[in-house]
């Protein structure tokens, strides 16, 4: 079913509950089938596929992983740390057909795109009979409790002033997931950290913030002795498991890595305060 | 080495044969032949490592709407067999049923169904009922030749077991002089046991096969296999139908590997359509694929070097432990590869023991895998190599130069091992291993980077080098044919039993008989791999193509040469020993000519009339081995354990290169493949025997983002013994990576490891063992 | 459901199941170039273009492609001759069983359509989700970056 308006797509996914799925590309409804799903409720056909840059960053959930890459306006938001990461996102085939909205709404714990808006502040716009506005931080809670709104867009914030972030991922091969990832970013003042969001993800869980870590480094210098003490906390501060991919212990040690490398690229990219 | 000729058509890097139809998406797979009426099969496999099935009911499946038919081990013959594709009597085990009231591995066969559709199939699978008594699984070699162990085939009717109570399917102990004396007698002793996982060889195309009836009634399979005409056989026998009722198509496959040298789906389709009298498709899913299909032999070896001052090796010992899993298929001939296919290159030593055991667990079947016991065998002895270097201070390139085999040499490892049984004396004649050292050392720069330890940000840089030989078929058991025929316009049927299964065997094949017959490539047309029409081969394993079906070309080629110059010579006047062909002409010594187009019409339509054409075969003597010299850059992150290959040299001595540009690719996707196996692929069994990764998503192969720099140097030689001086290419690339990766890391970081894959976890490990 | 949608050229109407994929509404249409190999979206032998982009059909519902167009790899022939991208992989070398050939070709057109001089890490990236176990994948990186000398020499570009 392709609806046209984001009320037509809702009143959809009410009536039918758990026997429909709403979807973007398609890709995860298939991959991760559920049994029982007997309608899809296409997304794409309600006008949200767009990148708008009044005042921040705002993207549409229907838009392709690859036209979010195309975009120039996502290549000049701090200095394209987007396309960064979404360059290590799957393939380039499933990046044109899968959208960032899919992607949230999945929430897999590889995820590489939510370790990444958490730490950029992301918004979500959603849809539920009315339109409204939370974190993404609410959304993945509120999920992880069954409610499950339609995501309407995505919203970063305008960067005021001095910043940078970061993104790093741990993969076997270069298509492939995560066996762990993290994000960071940083707004400094004078050299000092004013703002500090790091997160990690693929723990296996799916990525958090790290308050206790962010903490540490409010308003300290970013130098190479307040990285290794922020690695080393973000370390001991995530609940690693085992899996398939990493051992906790392991993945213990590329919590501490990736931290480091993430701040320490956030520090060059800020103009070497450390 | 024996000067080459100058070849018109071989030694050109011709295109494919097939390639346009491949390039341009035509329908020429199993799959894509869709039939009528086809039926959609499906296999129910085991959920349990180990069981009996002490019942099964398929009366509601068979009586679902749109299933034609349901097969269990209650309706199909009992006939003992071995999957393996291997010549005929084969060394491997007859102990496989099509289905049993027993189950041996998570995902053994228990049921087939065939219906309208696939979904119906699947809907019918779930409704066969099947009661199991769970038996103890054996989960590991260790676990399988403990005192008290289950016996895995305590079945009466099973043959060629060593020793079915203790599990073990075969047992080689070989021996060369007195290696406790050698060792005795030794300056330096260095010893090392290594061990390699379950892999898998992930062919893009699964395994598939389309079976029908022909307009006669006859039984066709059409089948994505490496061994058509053992395919054959082993059907017929299976089912128990006579051989001429059978023919055996194979169209273009996907890749094999090794894993299609295996008659693992044929058999099901096969009855299906006897009993139905419809077509019958059977294609594994990727998942069945990786649980269900063949894998490599997981093994544990141990090799112990004794040498002088010199370096000059004194003895060696290899000891094998194979897992062979389930069912006993290339079970004995991959372990006795181990020691054949490795020890005899370093025949300076005068005592060398080969001890090796192959054994039964419950868990996924491994078969011929490219490389085929070599590929294991290697990572101790090139790696024992490294050490014994570092210890005597000797440079590891100049070790290998002191100990391996030359021209004019032999070794008593290849008599007294070969495929399992006794092998075959020979010497080697060509051997270009001195000059691809040089090149490749030259190529990576050794001499610059070995032992440097050059930092590059957190990663700290290596280099490693390790050289093997392989084979070129199994002398005195391998046989392949070729028949050739000619057409009025001087153009040519070239009839193959040989497998081309992406290798290009098609168009090398081609390239040879061409260059007999004096004609361009285009000249040849190309039918392979029908058990109706081509004569018989073995197909395509131990790297046999080229120098055993390509004899039987450069002879059938030859014949049909003669045939066509006696044809001509009273035209052209004078002795038929004074004409030579060359450019699509049968010309004489005084420059006068006749088209092959007139010579043909002359013998089909106007005198004497006969059809030109001949068949010839070839079984080989020997196996003269390709060799290799590996040399890799590896960047070690000492912080995460990821190694990174940088740059990997391979030279590679294959005799002279029917087709530069097609054995440099033969070498490049094995050498892609051995990075694989070396740094990131591994079967994981759960602690009930299921594949805990039985997915692309799980289990990594390398991708166009993880290949290093990939140098191919083809160092040619000149095999007499080979079709225009061709020895073989297909197989041993894939062993090159893991020991010469290995040793890499040990130059970068000073650790050893022992297990594969080498994953940034385990080298992490090591190196923080290693600071203690 | 019907659906209506454009298969190399040719306007199609068919009938399909709605949870069909689009390569297995392609293979039953007899249009055979898109393989089968994996089901998961991780090997690339199923890619095809829909809409200008290359896509793992085996990813994508047939009901998405409504009104779309999907270009195979038996659609890029004109006039029986081979688009400069089938052409270079022949003469690279970058064609053994060939299985993973349509997919690599797909993603090929795909990249060079909008990047005609690409770098070969760019070449890689592009690549990166179409898996062959044949070739080692080194001749393939040459054969992309010959069919976009080719095509910026004047070829099409199509």
């Amino acid at each position: 079913m392709k609806p046209t308006t984001i009320d037509e797509a809702w009143t959809l996914l009410v009536e039918r509950g758990k026997s429909a799925r709403a979807v973007g590309g398609g890709i995860d409804v298939h991959l991760f089938r559920v049994k029982d799903v007997d309608t899809l409720v296409d997304l794409t056909g309600l006008g949200l596929s767009y990148v708008r840059s009044e005042g921040g960053l705002t993207i549409g959930a229907t838009t392709t992983f690859t036209e979010i890459l195309e975009s120039a306006a996502v290549a000049s938001h701090l200095d394209g740390i987007l396309v960064e990461m979404i360059e290590q996102v799957a393939s380039p085939l499933q990046r044109n057909q899968g959208t960032i909205g899919g992607t949230i709404a999945s929430a897999h714990p590889w995820s590489d795109v939510i370790p990444l808006l958490l730490v950029l502040d992301a918004e979500l716009g959603v849809y539920d009979g009315a339109a409204r506005r939370l974190s993404l931080a609410e959304y993945l809670a509120d999920r992880a409790a069954g409610v499950r709104p339609l995501v309407r867009e995505v919203c970063l914030p305008a960067v005021p002033g001095t910043a940078a972030a970061a993104y790093e991922a741990f993969t076997a091969t270069g298509f492939d997931v995560a066996m762990l990832n993290c994000a960071g970013f940083v707004r400094a003042d004078g050299g000092r950290c004013e703002t500090v969001r790091i997160s990690v993800g693929g723990t296996p869980a799916l990525a958090t913030r790290l308050p206790s870590v962010e903490a540490e480094l409010a308003g300290a210098l970013l130098d190479e002795s307040a990285i290794e003490r922020a690695a080393e906390s973000a370390s001991a501060a995530i609940d690693a498991r085992d899996d398939r991919r990493a051992t906790a212990d392991y993945r213990r040690t590329l919590a501490r890595v990736g931290v480091s490398r993430c701040l320490g690229r956030i520090a060059k990219r800020l103009g070497g305060t450390g | 080495m024996t000067s080459r000729p100058e070849f018109t058509v071989v030694g050109r890097s011709e295109r494919k044969v097939d390639g346009r139809a491949l390039v341009t998406g035509k329908p020429v797979y199993v799959a894509d032949l869709q039939l009528p009426g086809t039926l959609h099969v499906k296999i129910l496999g085991s959920p349990h490592a180990h069981a009996r099935i002490v019942r099964i009911d398929a009366s509601a499946a068979e009586a679902m709407p749109g299933v034609a038919c349901v097969l269990t081990h209650e309706n199909t013959p009992p006939t003992r067999h071995t999957t393996a594709g291997q010549g005929f009597p084969e060394p491997s085990p007859y102990d496989a049923r099509m289905f049993e009231d027993r189950v041996r591995f998570v995902g053994d066969r228990v049921a087939a169904v065939a219906a309208e559709s696939e979904a119906v199939a699947l809907e019918a699978l779930k409704a066969i009922r099947v009661e199991y008594e769970e038996l103890e699984p054996v989960l590991s070699i260790d676990d399988a030749v403990r005192d008290g162990a289950p016996v895995i085939h305590d079945e009466a009717d099973s043959t060629g077991i060593y020793d079915a109570a203790r599990n073990i399917v075969a047992d080689v102990d070989i021996d060369v002089g007195d290696v406790a004396a050698g060792f005795e007698g030794s300056a330096m002793v260095v010893e090392t046991t290594c061990e390699t996982p379950y892999a898998q060889h992930t062919p893009i195309e699964t395994h598939v096969v389309l079976s029908y009836l022909d307009d006669a009634g006859r039984l066709v399979l059409r089948t994505s296999t490496q061994v058509p005409f053992h395919v054959r056989r082993i059907v017929a026998q299976t089912l128990g139908i006579p051989i001429h009722d059978i023919r055996v198509i194979k169209p273009r496959i996907g890749g094999g590997f090794g894993t299609k040298q295996e008659v693992l789906l044929e058999d099901v389709a096969g009855l299906v359509t006897l009993r139905t009298k419809r077509p019958a498709l059977l294609h594994l899913t990727r998942k069945e694929e990786f649980v269900a299909a063949r894998t490599r032999h997981p093994m544990r070896i141990r090799v112990k070097l004794g040498s002088g001052d010199d370096g000059i090796l004194r003895a060696i010992e290899m000891e094998a432990l194979s897992n062979t899993g389930a069912y006993g298929a290339h079970g004995l001939t991959v372990l006795a590869n181990a020691g054949s296919k490795t020890l005899p290159l370093y025949n300076k030593a005068p005592n060398a023991h080969f001890y090796g055991q192959a054994v039964y667990t419950t868990l996924p079947v491994p078969g011929a895998y490219r490389g085929y016991g070599a590929t294991q065998g290697y990572f101790p002895l090139e790696t024992a190599m490294d050490e014994l270097a570092e210890r005597l201070g000797i440079d590891p390139v100049e070790l290998r130069r002191r100990n391996h085999i030359r021209v004019g040499e032999g070794s008593p490892i290849f008599e007294k091992l070969g495929e399992g049984r006794e092998g075959v004396e020979q010497t080697i004649k060509s051997c270009e291993l001195e000059r691809c050292l040089q090149v490749g050392a030259e190529r990576i720069g050794w001499a610059e980077k070995r032992g440097k330890r050059t930092r590059d940000g957190a990663c700290v840089h290596g280099v490693g080098m390790s050289i093997m030989m392989q084979g070129s078929g199994i002398p005195l058991i391998d046989m392949g044919a070729a028949t050739i025929k000619m057409n009025e316009d001087g153009s040519f049927n070239l009839l193959i039993g040989a497998t081309d299964l992406g290798t290009g065997s098609d168009t090398i094949l081609a390239q040879i008989a061409a260059e007999v017959l004096g004609v361009p490539l285009r000249s040849m047309i190309v039918t392979s791999s029908d058990t109706d029409f081509t004569p018989f081969d073995v197909g395509a394993y131990a790297s046999s193509t080229t120098y055993v079906s390509g004899t039987a070309v450069q002879r059938a080629a030859e014949k049909v040469r003669d045939q066509i110059l006696a044809v001509a010579a009273p035209v052209l006047g004078g002795d038929a020993s004074a004409l030579r062909l060359a450019d699509g002409a049968v010309v004489g010594p005084d420059g006068a000519s006749m088209t092959l187009a007139d010579v043909c019409v002359r013998a089909m339509y106007e005198t004497d009339q006969f059809q030109i054409g001949a068949t010839a075969s070839c079984v080989p003597t020997e196996s003269p081995p390709p060799f290799l010299a590996n040399f890799a850059e590896v960047a070690v992150d000492t912080e995460t354990g990821f190694v990174k290959v940088l740059h990997y040299v391979a030279a590679v001595d294959c005799g002279v290169a029917i087709n530069p540009v097609m054995a440099e690719g033969q070498m490049e996707g094995a050498l892609v493949n051995g990075i694989g196996y070396a740094l990131t692929e591994e079967m994981q069994i759960s602690s009930r025997g299921r594949v805990r990764n039985p997915s692309l998503f799980d289990y990594k192969i390398p991708g166009m983002l993880d290949i290093p720099k990939l140098d191919v140097i083809l160092v040619e030689s000149y095999e007499p013994t080979g079709p225009m001086g061709a020895k073989s290419v297909g197989e041993i690339g894939i062993n090159g990576p893991i020991p010469t990766i290995a040793n890499a890391i040990y130059d970068a970081v000073g650790v050893r490891l022992k297990e594969t894959p080498f994953t940034p976890e385990r080298v992490l490990a090591a190196m923080r063992g290693a600071a203690g | 459901m019907t659906i209506t949608l454009t298969i190399n050229g040719t306007r199609r109407t068919l009938e399909i199941d709605p949870g069909e994929k689009l390569l297995d509404l392609l293979r039953r249409e007899g249009t055979m170039g898109p393989k089968v190999g994996c089901g998961t979206g991780d090997c690339g032998a199923c890619a095809v273009l829909l809409n200008g982009r290359a896509v793992n059909s085996c990813l994508v519902y047939a009901a998405k492609a409504d009104g779309g167009e999907v270009v195979t790899v038996e659609g890029l022939e004109r006039d029986g001759a081979l688009h400069p991208v089938q052409e270079a992989f022949l003469e690279t070398g970058g064609v053994q069983c060939g299985y993973c050939t349509p997919g690599m070709v797909i993603s090929t057109v795909d990249l060079l359509s909008r990047n005609p001089d690409p770098t070969e890490a760019e070449i890689r990236q592009a690549l990166s989700g179409n898996l062959c176990r044949c070739t080692g994948y080194t001749k393939q990186i040459q054969a992309v970056q010959r069919a976009a000398e080719r095509m910026r020499g004047g070829g099409r570009h199509d």
